[in-house]
């Protein structure tokens, strides 16, 4: 049975993966260089069995694997979530397999349903994420969406033209989103 | 060259349509392509490369005038 979406956005919806959402199309996205060009998984060749293996590897209590999907119930892309329980910090991962999504503001605003999420029904204390320096649309998209840069760990990963590069981490407080929301709705009543 | 005019090149827009509080969360032309070109527009004109802390610090107008400065 199909797992049921949890978490929805004007144009997408977020549910759970299941092993056998790992198919031919996602694989795909993950020999895809352009695709995985700042992503770890580049350093890994995937198959089926291995994809599926990643996909079973989440426990859904600690550790979560969200299918973004058009209205259309297409899979375009993931994010992860890992849960540090004690100290209710949360760490997301993001990627949009599907190129035909990429410049539609899919990440904005995907990840704002799914922050709230985070800090609404997962009652998060904190929400973190890091990009390579050089993704500069990913450290856009987190700088756009009020995530504030907490750091830069330096030379911290190998980038994917063979140099090192420097990861950047974001931090978004639940009280700060919050805040945030406020602000955005006053601004659209 | 202002830091107006390099954030227009970079937008695409007429450097008058950009108020001066314009910034990359409030200005729509300034999404996420035109934020990698506007990196690329300071580096090419500067002949430097920024560093993260400088590229992490560019978010409207007076960001990137601040880092022009310390190119002169």
């Amino acid at each position: 049975m199909t797992n049921a979406y949890i978490v929805s956005s004007s144009n997408y919806r977020l549910r759970l993966l299941e092993p056998t959402d790992a198919g031919d199309e996602y694989l795909s996205w993950l020999n895809d260089p352009e695709v995985t060009k700042y992503l770890e998984v580049r350093h890994y060749p995937q198959t089926i069995e291995s994809l599926q293996s990643f996909v079973a590897g989440h426990d859904n209590v600690n550790s979560f694997l969200f299918g973004i999907f058009t209205l259309e119930h297409r899979h375009v892309g993931n994010y992860s979530l890992r849960i540090d329980r004690p100290n209710s910090l949360g760490t997301l991962g993001v990627m949009i397999g599907d190129r035909q999504h990429w410049g539609r503001n899919i990440v904005q605003e995907t990840r704002a349903a799914l922050l709230n999420h985070c800090f609404d029904s997962l009652r998060l204390h904190k929400v973190c994420g890091a990009c390579h320096a050089t993704n500069l649309p990913a450290v856009y998209n987190y700088r756009r969406q009020g995530w504030s840069s907490e750091g830069v760990r330096r030379e911290h990963a190998l980038g994917w033209d063979g140099r090192r590069v420097d990861v950047v981490m974001f931090g978004m407080l639940a009280e700060d989103w919050k805040t945030r929301r406020l602000a955005d709705e006053a601004r659209n009543v | 060259m202002s830091a107006k005019d390099i954030l227009a090149a970079a937008l695409f827009v007429d450097a008058a349509d950009i108020p001066a509080e314009a910034a990359l969360d409030n200005f729509p032309p300034w999404d996420s392509l035109a934020h990698m070109r506007l990196i690329e527009e300071i580096e090419m004109r500067t002949g430097t490369a920024l560093t993260t802390d400088e590229m992490l610090a560019i978010q409207d107008i007076p960001s990137i005038e601040a880092l022009l400065r310390t190119r002169k």
